[in-house]
C-alpha cells in the first residue's frame, strides 16, 4: 500500500498556544485512520493544516508521494482532500444540490446549469450509496441526512482522502452504524479516511490504525488490533485515568425538584419537549442522559426560566414556579451551570469579578441600599479565586483572559455560593481537560452531598452513568426509560438514546463491562 | 506592563496618530484654500482657547454637547446605539421653551420645573423606538433617525403654528424671566464672560456626569446598565429584568439629551427659534465614539469637540474657511481611531515599542 | 352604502389613487427608495450591516451636480455620482472589512462626514450655503418610448420618465437574475447566510463582501444622481433627507427580495405623493406631509413586524393541534 498522505514535522502556532508541535503523521492509501485525544490535543488543527484552513510555521507535507504546498481550501480540494466538519458547513436556504454544488457550480454561459447540477447530484448518491433528496432544503432535513450532504460534498469533488471530525457527536447509536456502514464501502471503493474523534470503542469498532495525540504532539501510531481503549486512553492522557470518580451512596431526602408533564417549544417553534414527568430529591444526583438535540436544551432553559413553558409544571420545593422570572427562582433556591459557557455562564468582557456577583449584586452583604459594597465584593471575590483555585492574574482582569476551565470555576464558585437548594448542570465539562473535569465531577458531588437535589444533563454517557445516582433517557422530548446507576449498561442506555424502547424494566446486566473514560 | 495598560496605552497612540493623520488632511484643504496650514491652526486653536472670550465661548459651545454625548454614551454602554439623542434634544428644548414661557411661577419652582419637562419630553421620545427595539427587535438605529427627523418637522409646525410669537420668524414667545439659566456676563455684571453667552447650565452638565459616573461605578443601577450592554443572555440568565434595564436606560439617556436641550434655550437663546439647533444630537454622538464608552473620556472629548467649534466658527469669521471643517476633521478621527487595524498593520512595520501588545509564543506550553 | 356614499368614495379615489398624475408622482418618488432598498438589500444579503447608504446617496447627489455643473452634460454628471458611490462603498469596505473597523460606527462616522463635506464643499466650491442652483446644471432629459407613450393611460404611465426611473426597474430585475441564477449570486447568498460555508468551499469570503459593499455604493450613488439630477437640477444640503434608512426599512418588508423591495418602494412613493396632495388640498396641516415618510416607516416596520409574529403564532397553534 502506499502512503496518501505524508506529513512531516508540522508546527503550528497560535498566539500563547502551540498547537502543534513537530508532528509527523502518514496515512496508508484504503485505511481507516483514527486520530485520537483529548479536547485541545491538537487533532481537529493537523487535519485544518491539512486542508489548507490554517498556515503551518513549518513542516512539508506530501499526497501519494509528491510533495505539495496547501496554501488554501481550494488547493487541498484540487488534490482530493474533503473534510466534513464537527459543525456542519452547510447553508440553510439552500437545497441539498444548491449546497453540494457550492462554489463549483456547473454553468451555461452566466447562468447556474440547474439540471447538470441536479443530475450529478443523483449520479454521486446513487454511486456511494447516500440517499438524498436533491431538493429538499437544508434546515428541512435531520442531522444524520445533513452529513451525508456534507459528505457528498466531498465526492462531488473528487475527494479520495476523507476527513471526518467527531462525526458521531451528533448521531444515535443507528445512525453511527448506518455511517460506518458507508465508511466502510466507501474505503471498499478505494478511498482513504481519517476520523477524529475522541471516543475510544468506536475506533476499537471501526479504525485500521490508531494515532494518539496529546498537547499538541504525536504520542504513538498503532495498529488498532494490537491495543486496546486502556492502552489508548492511558496515551491520551499520560497518566492512568481515574475511570470513576469516588462518592459514596446517595442518601435522598424530600422532592425538591417536580417537573409535570412539561411541554416547551424550541427556537424553531417546534415541540421539543414533549412531556415530561420527573423528580429529584435532596441529596441525589439525577441524570439526563440522551443525544444532544433531543430537548435537553429546551428543558433546562424551561426550568431556569429563560424559555417558557407552553404546559405542565415546575416546581421547587413545594412552590410552583412555573410562571416566575429567572430572579425568583434563584431565590427558590436554583443555581445552574449552563451549557453555554460562554454566552450564558459568563460575560466575556466584563470582569472576574463582575462575573462572580451576577447573582448576589442586588443583596445584602453585597449592596446597601442603591450602592454597591465594594469592599464585601472584593473579599467575597478573593475567597471565590482561592477556594475554588483559579488560576488569574487578578479578580479585575476581564473574563475572556480566563481559560475555559478556569471559567467554569467561575461560574461554579458564582452558583455554589449561593447555597442552592437546586443545582442543575448541563454539560458541564465539555472542551475541558481531565484536571478540570476531575475537579467538576468532584464539586458536584460535593453539592449532592451538601443536600442539594443536583440534575445532570449531559451527552457524555460515561459521565451521566458516573456522576448519577439514579438515570433518566430522554430521546424526542420524552423520557423513554429510567434505571437506578448501579444497574444501568452502556448498551441497554445506548437503545434507550436510539429510541427503541422496552415496556418492560431495566435492561439487565452485570458490572462486567467498565464504561472508560475516552 | 499589565494588561490593562498595555490596553489603554495603545488606546491614546490610536488616538493620536488619528488625530495627526486628520490633521494632515486637514491641512490639505487648508492649502487647497490657499492658507498656511499651521497658521490656521494656529488661529484656531487661538479662537479656542486665546483669550478669556474664547474660553467662554468654547465652554458655551461644549454646554449642550457634553449633554449629549454623555446620553449617547450611556446608551451605548447599555449595548444601543442611540442616534435619537438630536431629536430628544430638540423635544426636550421645545417642550422646556413651552414650560418657560406659558407658565408663571416663582423661578425656584419654574426653573426646575421647565429642567424637569426638558428630560420628560426627552424620554418620552425615546420611549418608542425603544419599546419597538424591546418587544419587536427593530433597529434602534433606523427607528431613532426617523424620530428625529419627525421631530424636527413637528418643531417646524409648532414654531410656525401654534406656538408662533412673531410675524416674520417662525419663533416662540420668551420664556419668562423665572425661567432663565442666568449667564456669567450676567451673573457678574460683566467681569466674566463678556463678549460670550457662556451659562451655569455648564455645571449642570457636570454634575450629570458626575451623576452618571457615580451610578455606573458605584450603584447597582450602573452594574445592570453595564452588565446589560456586555451580554444580554448572561445577564438574562443571572436574573437581571432585562425589560427594565434597558428601558430604563434608554430613557435616562434620552431625558439627558432632553435635559440639555432645555439647558441650552434658557442658558442662551431663552426663545426657541426654529432650525436654530441641528447637529447638537449627531455632534454629541461623535464625541461618544472619541471617548469610547469612557464616561470621563467622553467628556473630554465633548469639550474638546466644544471647543474646536468654537475656534472653527472664529475661523469662518477671519479666513473664511467654512465650519464645517471642524466636523470634517472629527469625522475623520473616528474613522482612522475606527480602524483599529490599520494602525496594527503599519506598526509591524516600524520596530515597535512597548506598545505591542502581543506576544509572539515560540515553542511554551500554555 | 348607499348611493350618495359609495359616489363620494369613488371620486376620493379618484381623486387621490387612480389618478394618472398622481401615480406618475408615485413612481417619481419611489424611485431613489427602490435603489436605496437596493443598496440595503445587497449587503444585507452578504450579512453586512450597512447604515452608510444615506451617506453614500448625498455623495452621489452631490457630485452629480458638481460633474453636471462642470461639463455642462447630465451623463458626464451621472457617471461622478456613480464614480463617487464607488469610491465611497470601497473606503467603508475597506475600513470595516478588512482593517477591522466596528461596521456600525463606520457607518455613523461616513453619515456625518458625508453631511458636513458635502456642506463644506457646497460653499468652498460652489460658494454657495444651503441650495446650489444654477442654468449650467443639465439635468437628465425625459425619455418618451416610442409606440408605447401613444397607449391610453398605460403609456402615460409608463412613458416619459428619465433614465434612472427605468434604470432602477431594470436593476431590480437583473439583482434578481443575478442572486437566483447565477453562481455569484449564490455564492453571495451563501457568504450571507453561513460564510464558513463559503469558506470552507473555496470561495474568496473578503472579495464577495468587498464587492457587494461596492455595489450598494454605485446603487445608493444613483439614488443621489436622481434626487438631483433627475427632476430638480439642483443640489440641496441633507438632500438625502433619511432616504438611506428608508431604504433599510424597504429591504426588511421586502424581505430581502428585490421584488419585494420594488413593491414596497412604490407603498412609500405613494404615501408620499399622497401626502402632497392632501396639503395641496388643505386636508393636512403644513409640515405634517415632511413627517409622512418617517412616521409610515415607523408603522409599516411595527406593523410588518405584529403581523410576522401574527403568523409565527398562528402556524404554532396549527402545530400544537396537529399534536
Amino acid at each position: 500500500m502506499s502512503t496518501a498522505i505524508e506529513m512531516r514535522g508540522i508546527r503550528k502556532v497560535f498566539p500563547g498556544v502551540v498547537a502543534n508541535d513537530n508532528v509527523d503523521y502518514s496515512v496508508e492509501e484504503g485505511e481507516i485512520h483514527a486520530l485520537v485525544g483529548e479536547n485541545g490535543a491538537g487533532k481537529t488543527t493537523l487535519m485544518n493544516v491539512l486542508y489548507g484552513l490554517y498556515h503551518a510555521e513549518a513542516g512539508a507535507i506530501g499526497i501519494r508521494g509528491k510533495p505539495v504546498h496547501i496554501r488554501n481550501n481550494s488547493d487541498a480540494i484540487r488534490l482530493g482532500i474533503g473534510m466534513v466538519h464537527q459543525s456542519f458547513k452547510l447553508v440553510p436556504s439552500f437545497t441539498v444540490t444548491e449546497n453540494i454544488t457550492l462554489g463549483a457550480e456547473p454553468t451555461t454561459s452566466i447562468f447556474v446549469d440547474r439540471k447538470t447540477a441536479h443530475d450529478s447530484v443523483v449520479r454521486i448518491s446513487e454511486q456511494f450509496g447516500l440517499k438524498v433528496d436533491p431538493d429538499a432544503r437544508i434546515r428541512d432535513l435531520p442531522v444524520g441526512v445533513q452529513q451525508r450532504v456534507e459528505i457528498l460534498k466531498t465526492l462531488y469533488r473528487n475527494a479520495d482522502i476523507l476527513i471526518l471530525d467527531e462525526p458521531t457527536a451528533v448521531l444515535t447509536p443507528q445512525e453511527t452504524r448506518d455511517l460506518f456502514g458507508v465508511i466502510r464501502s466507501l474505503v471498499a471503493g478505494g478511498k482513504t479516511v481519517v476520523f477524529i474523534t475522541h471516543k475510544l470503542r468506536e475506533v476499537m469498532e471501526i479504525s485500521d490504525r490508531v494515532t494518539v495525540m496529546r498537547d499538541g504532539k504525536v504520542v504513538g501510531t498503532k495498529a488498532t488490533k494490537d491495543t486496546s481503549p486502556a492502552e489508548l486512553a492511558r496515551m491520551m492522557v499520560g497518566r492512568e485515568v481515574l475511570l470513576r470518580v469516588k462518592k459514596e451512596k446517595a442518601a435522598p431526602k424530600d422532592v425538591v425538584l417536580r417537573i409535570d408533564k412539561l411541554k416547551v417549544r424550541d427556537d424553531r417553534m417546534l415541540m421539543s419537549v414533549r412531556g415530561i414527568s420527573l423528580e429529584v430529591r435532596a441529596g441525589e444526583i439525577v441524570g439526563v442522559a440522551g443525544v444532544e438535540g433531543n430537548g435537553q436544551r429546551e428543558l433546562v432553559e424551561a426550568i431556569v426560566g429563560l424559555r417558557p413553558a407552553v404546559s405542565g409544571s415546575v416546581s421547587i420545593s413545594g412552590k410552583d414556579i412555573t410562571r416566575q422570572s429567572v430572579r425568583m427562582r434563584r431565590e427558590s433556591g436554583l443555581a445552574c451551570v449552563p451549557e453555554d459557557r460562554y454566552v450564558r455562564g459568563v460575560a466575556l468582557q466584563a470582569t472576574l469579578q463582575e462575573n462572580l456577583i451576577v447573582n448576589s449584586y442586588h443583596k445584602q452583604p453585597h449592596c446597601s441600599g442603591a450602592l454597591l459594597n465594594l469592599k464585601e465584593i472584593g473579599d467575597f471575590s478573593h475567597d471565590a479565586i482561592e477556594v475554588f483555585d483559579i488560576r488569574t492574574t487578578g479578580k479585575d482582569v476581564p473574563a475572556f483572559t480566563l481559560s475555559g476551565g478556569n471559567l467554569q470555576k467561575v461560574v461554579l464558585a458564582r452558583e455554589l455560593s449561593s447555597q442552592p437548594t437546586l443545582l442543575v448542570v448541563a454539560q458541564p465539562t465539555r472542551g475541558l481537560d481531565i484536571g478540570s473535569i476531575e475537579f467538576m465531577h468532584q464539586r458536584i458531588v460535593d453539592a449532592r452531598d451538601k443536600g442539594a437535589a443536583v440534575l445532570l444533563v449531559s451527552a457524555e454517557l460515561e459521565e451521566v452513568m458516573s456522576l448519577s445516582d439514579r438515570l433518566v433517557v430522554l430521546y424526542e422530548g420524552r423520557i423513554v426509560g429510567s434505571t437506578a446507576a448501579a444497574t444501568a449498561t452502556e448498551e441497554g442506555l445506548g437503545l434507550w438514546m436510539a429510541g427503541i424502547t422496552d415496556e418492560h424494566a431495566a435492561p439487565q446486566g452485570g458490572g462486567e463491562k467498565e464504561a472508560v473514560h475516552a | 506592563m499589565p494588561r490593562s495598560l498595555q490596553a489603554t496605552l495603545k488606546r491614546f497612540v490610536n488616538l493620536g496618530l488619528s488625530i495627526l493623520a486628520a490633521i494632515l488632511v486637514g491641512s490639505l484643504i487648508m492649502i487647497w484654500y490657499k492658507r498656511n496650514p499651521i497658521e490656521v491652526y494656529r488661529l484656531l486653536f487661538l479662537s479656542a482657547f486665546g483669550s478669556q472670550r474664547a474660553i467662554f465661548i468654547s465652554l458655551q459651545r461644549a454646554t449642550p454637547l457634553i449633554f449629549t454625548a454623555i446620553a449617547s454614551t450611556l446608551a451605548f454602554r447599555t449595548g444601543v446605539f442611540n442616534v435619537g439623542v438630536e431629536g430628544q434634544f430638540f423635544i426636550g428644548a421645545i417642550f422646556g421653551t413651552f414650560v418657560g414661557y406659558a407658565v408663571k411661577l416663582p423661578m425656584i419652582l419654574h426653573l426646575p420645573l421647565t429642567l424637569l419637562t426638558g428630560f420628560t419630553a426627552g424620554a418620552i421620545w425615546a420611549f418608542f423606538p425603544t419599546m419597538m427595539r424591546q418587544k419587536l427587535g427593530i433597529s434602534e438605529i433606523i427607528t431613532t433617525i426617523m424620530t428625529n427627523y419627525i421631530a424636527t418637522f413637528l418643531i417646524s409646525f409648532l414654531t410656525n403654528y401654534p406656538m408662533r410669537a412673531s410675524p416674520t420668524t417662525a419663533q416662540t414667545p420668551p420664556v419668562q424671566p423665572t425661567a432663565v439659566l442666568p449667564q456669567f456676563v450676567e451673573l457678574t455684571k460683566g467681569a466674566l464672560g463678556k463678549g460670550s453667552q457662556a451659562h451655569v447650565g455648564i455645571f449642570i452638565a457636570l454634575a450629570v456626569v458626575a451623576i452618571i459616573y457615580f451610578i455606573f461605578k458605584r450603584t447597582k443601577l450602573g452594574y445592570e446598565w453595564r452588565m446589560v450592554g456586555l451580554s444580554f443572555p448572561f445577564s438574562q440568565f443571572g436574573g437581571i429584568d432585562l425589560d427594565r434595564t434597558f428601558i430604563g436606560g434608554m430613557l435616562v439617556s434620552g431625558g439627558i439629551a432632553g435635559l440639555g436641550g432645555a439647558v441650552e434655550i434658557l442658558g442662551v437663546w431663552r426663545k426657541y427659534k426654529d432650525l436654530f439647533a441641528i447637529g447638537f444630537g449627531f455632534r454629541g454622538n461623535l464625541a461618544a465614539l472619541l471617548g469610547r464608552q469612557d464616561v470621563i473620556g467622553t467628556t473630554i472629548a465633548a469639550l474638546f469637540y466644544g471647543s474646536m467649534e468654537a475656534g472653527a466658527m472664529g475661523l469662518d469669521w477671519t479666513a473664511g474657511i467654512p465650519r464645517q471643517l471642524i466636523d470634517i476633521l472629527v469625522g475623520l478621527i473616528i474613522f482612522f481611531m475606527a480602524a483599529e487595524g490599520m494602525w496594527e498593520f503599519l506598526g509591524r512595520i516600524r520596530i515597535s515599542g512597548a506598545t505591542t501588545a502581543e506576544r509572539r509564543t515560540t515553542g511554551q506550553e500554555s | 352604502m348607499d348611493a350618495n356614499t359609495s359616489a363620494q368614495l369613488m371620486s376620493i379615489l379618484q381623486r387621490y389613487v387612480f389618478n394618472v398624475a398622481n401615480l406618475q408622482g408615485m413612481l417619481r418618488m419611489a424611485t431613489p427608495v427602490i435603489l436605496a432598498g437596493l443598496c440595503a438589500l445587497i449587503t444585507s444579503r452578504a450579512g453586512i450591516l450597512n447604515i452608510a447608504g444615506e451617506g453614500m446617496i448625498l455623495f452621489g447627489a452631490w457630485f452629480a451636480v458638481a460633474g453636471s455643473y462642470f461639463f455642462q452634460n447630465a451623463w458626464v454628471g451621472l457617471l461622478a455620482g456613480i464614480l463617487s458611490g464607488l469610491v465611497v462603498g470601497g473606503l467603508f469596505a475597506l475600513f470595516s472589512l478588512k482593517l477591522r473597523a466596528h461596521i456600525i460606527i463606520m457607518g455613523i462616522a461616513i453619515n456625518t462626514f458625508a453631511n458636513a463635506a458635502t456642506i463644506f464643499m457646497t460653499r468652498a466650491v460652489f460658494k454657495m450655503a444651503g441650495a446650489f442652483a444654477d442654468p449650467r446644471i443639465q439635468g437628465l432629459n425625459p425619455i418618451h418610448i416610442p409606440v408605447l407613450k401613444n397607449v391610453p393611460i398605460l403609456g402615460q404611465l409608463l412613458s416619459g420618465y428619465t433614465f434612472i426611473v427605468y434604470l432602477a426597474w431594470i436593476l431590480i430585475i437583473l439583482t434578481t437574475v443575478f442572486l437566483y441564477r447565477t453562481p455569484w449570486g449564490r455564492h453571495l447568498r451563501a457568504v450571507g447566510e453561513n460564510p464558513q460555508a463559503a469558506e470552507t468551499l473555496g470561495i474568496n469570503v473578503p472579495r464577495v463582501r468587498f464587492a457587494a459593499v461596492m455595489a450598494s455604493g454605485v446603487f445608493a450613488s444613483l439614488a443621489g444622481v436622481y434626487l438631483s439630477l433627475g427632476h430638480l437640477k439642483m443640489y440641496t444640503d441633507q438632500m438625502a433627507a433619511g432616504r438611506g434608512f428608508i431604504g433599510m426599512a424597504v429591504n426588511t418588508f421586502g424581505a430581502g427580495e428585490p421584488v419585494g423591495v420594488f413593491l414596497a418602494s412604490l407603498l412609500f412613493g405613494f404615501v408620499d405623493m399622497i401626502g402632497y396632495r392632501l396639503q395641496a388640498d388643505s386636508l393636512l396641516p403644513p409640515y405634517f406631509v415632511s413627517m409622512l415618510p418617517y412616521v409610515a416607516t415607523l408603522l409599516a416596520l411595527t406593523v410588518y413586524t405584529l403581523r410576522r409574529r401574527r403568523a409565527a403564532k398562528s402556524a404554532l397553534q396549527a402545530a400544537s393541534n396537529e399534536e
